[in-house]
Order: C-alpha cells, then sequence, then structure tokens
C-alpha cells in the first residue's frame, strides 16, 4: 500500500523547518507549486502567497529563521485522492526568545503526479498575534 | 434528505446556508449537531460550541441580520468516508455601511448516517475583525510583532 502524499509532506516540511533540511522538501514539492498561508504579511512576511518549488523552499528557510516546532496533534485529517485536509494544533517556539507560541492551521494540499502541487494553510492570527506580543490585542469589548 | 454522499450533502449544507434556507440546512444535519467555530468568543459571541440542529437557524438569523448579501464560491474540497473539509471565499455585505467583507474560511465536517454530526468552522479572526470594523489593526502591531519575532 503506497504512502499518502500528506506523509511525507508533513515529514519534509517537519526537516526544513526544525533542521533546515531541504533536500527531503524539494524531492515532495511540484516544480510549479502553488504555495499559500494566509495571514498578514505585514506582520509575519513568510505568510502569504508563493509561486514555484524555488519560492517554497526560500519561504521555509524564512520560517526556519523564525520558529521551531515542538509538537504537533492531527485534530482532524481526511486523505483523498490527490488531496488531503486537516487541522492542526502545533507547539511551536520562537527562535529569537525560546517563548512557546501555540496555534492552530487548517491545511489543505493538493498532489499531481506524487508531488505536491498545491498547499493552502489557513491561521488564527488573532490568537498568533497575542502570543508573538506576549499581551492581549486591545479590542471593542463585542463584534 | 434523499441519501447522497458526503460530498453533495455539505454541497447542499453551504448551498442552503448561504441562501438562508433553514429548512435545507437542517436537512442535512443529524439531531444530535455540534458546531465549533474556532475564535475568540469574548470578541465574537455568537462563536464558540453550539449543539443542536437549532443552531442553524439561529446562526442565519444572526448573519442576515447584520449582512443584506451573502455568498460563498467553494475554492477546495476533500472528501475521505464520511469526513469532508472545504475552503470557501464567503462574501458578506454589511447591512450598516454596505461594505463587502470577504473571508477565506475552513470547514471541518463529519458525517454519520448521510447526515452532518459534527462541524468545525475555522477563520482568521483578526482578519474578520478588521473588515468588521474598517480598520487596519496589523500596522501599528506590526513592528512590535516583527520585534518580537526577530
Amino acid at each position: 500500500m503506497t504512502e499518502h502524499g500528506l506523509w511525507r509532506v508533513s515529514r519534509a516540511l517537519h526537516a526544513a523547518i526544525n533542521d533546515g533540511e531541504m533536500e527531503l522538501l524539494e524531492s515532495v514539492l511540484d516544480d510549479d507549486v502553488d504555495w499559500a498561508i494566509y495571514g498578514p504579511i505585514d506582520m509575519f512576511p513568510f505568510l502569504g502567497a508563493r509561486r514555484g518549488k524555488r519560492a517554497a523552499i526560500d519561504v521555509c528557510r524564512q520560517i526556519a529563521k523564525h520558529i521551531r516546532v515542538r509538537r504537533f496533534d492531527r485534530e482532524s485529517v481526511m486523505l483523498g485522492d490527490n488531496q488531503a485536509a486537516s487541522l492542526v494544533r502545533y507547539s511551536l517556539t520562537s527562535t529569537s526568545s525560546d517563548k512557546p507560541i501555540s496555534v492552530r492551521a487548517a491545511q489543505f494540499v493538493q498532489f499531481k503526479r506524487g508531488r505536491l502541487s498545491c498547499l493552502r494553510v489557513l491561521l488564527d492570527t488573532f490568537d498568533l498575534v497575542e502570543q508573538a506580543l506576549g499581551h492581549p490585542i486591545h479590542l471593542p469589548a463585542t463584534v | 434528505m434523499a441519501a447522497c454522499s458526503a460530498r453533495e450533502c455539505v454541497v447542499a449544507f453551504l448551498d442552503g446556508f448561504y441562501a438562508g434556507d433553514i429548512a435545507r440546512v437542517e436537512a442535512c444535519c443529524d439531531e444530535n449537531f455540534t458546531s465549533l467555530t474556532h475564535s475568540p468568543v469574548e470578541i465574537f459571541p455568537h462563536h464558540g460550541l453550539k449543539t443542536g440542529k437549532e443552531w442553524l437557524a439561529e446562526a442565519i438569523r444572526i448573519q442576515q441580520e447584520r449582512f443584506s448579501a451573502r455568498s460563498y464560491a467553494l475554492h477546495f474540497i476533500a472528501v475521505e468516508g464520511q469526513r469532508v473539509a472545504t475552503i470557501t471565499r464567503a462574501s458578506l455585505t454589511k447591512r450598516n455601511d454596505g461594505r463587502v467583507i470577504d473571508l477565506t474560511v475552513a470547514d471541518f465536517f463529519v458525517l454519520g448516517g448521510g447526515l452532518i454530526r459534527e462541524h468545525h468552522h475555522f477563520l482568521d479572526s483578526l482578519d474578520l475583525l478588521q473588515q468588521l470594523l474598517g480598520r487596519d489593526l496589523t500596522e501599528p502591531l506590526a513592528a512590535s510583532v516583527r520585534g518580537a519575532m526577530r
């Protein structure tokens, strides 16, 4: 039974971010990968859209400079034909401050000829910003 | 609801929700339906965990009160058996000032017996908040966040 592409991509991303090891990532990415992690790019320059293998690897290098993945728990996962989705709770550490950061991400991936051709990640950046700042965002009581 | 695939059921749910068709939405869901929207409930009190099908009518009513037009586009759907995940682009027109809010939303569904039992709704609540307020909250915070991450 062939392993689903999601697991290979997950291992490759983990190795890229935690160990700076890009070879595995290079082997799982489609040359023309369509990559987007939604969020405010003025705060987190490694968020946003990228196109192509080189750009995706470059952005993983940027992510690796800022964070380490301590652990992750998949709260939900579905493995379709040539695609997958998961809701993941990440425990991260900021490389600069050693501060723990916890963030939930919805990840969607699509594969073409066994390689990652499309990645979409949604983050709740409200939570992320408050943790990065170390204090709550001051807002109106309710919306 | 007549027997249909998990994919068809979820698409019918989304179609019905944005059309404001309560009967159609309820017909897609199990009696023990639960819905969890992952966002800060101190800011969005109608988010969080809701149980029971009656919540669906309430959720539609809340949105219809606030938005004069609601639509969505399905950008991604993944299906594995009785589990479905979607990315949609929701477009909501505010009643009070006519501004349009565009949101990328992830939904995760678990079905049983052909009906939706669990719904997890996931969005960027900072993005939603900025659009609702009509204010850029990121600019004043950006320098502090970049400093904290450096």
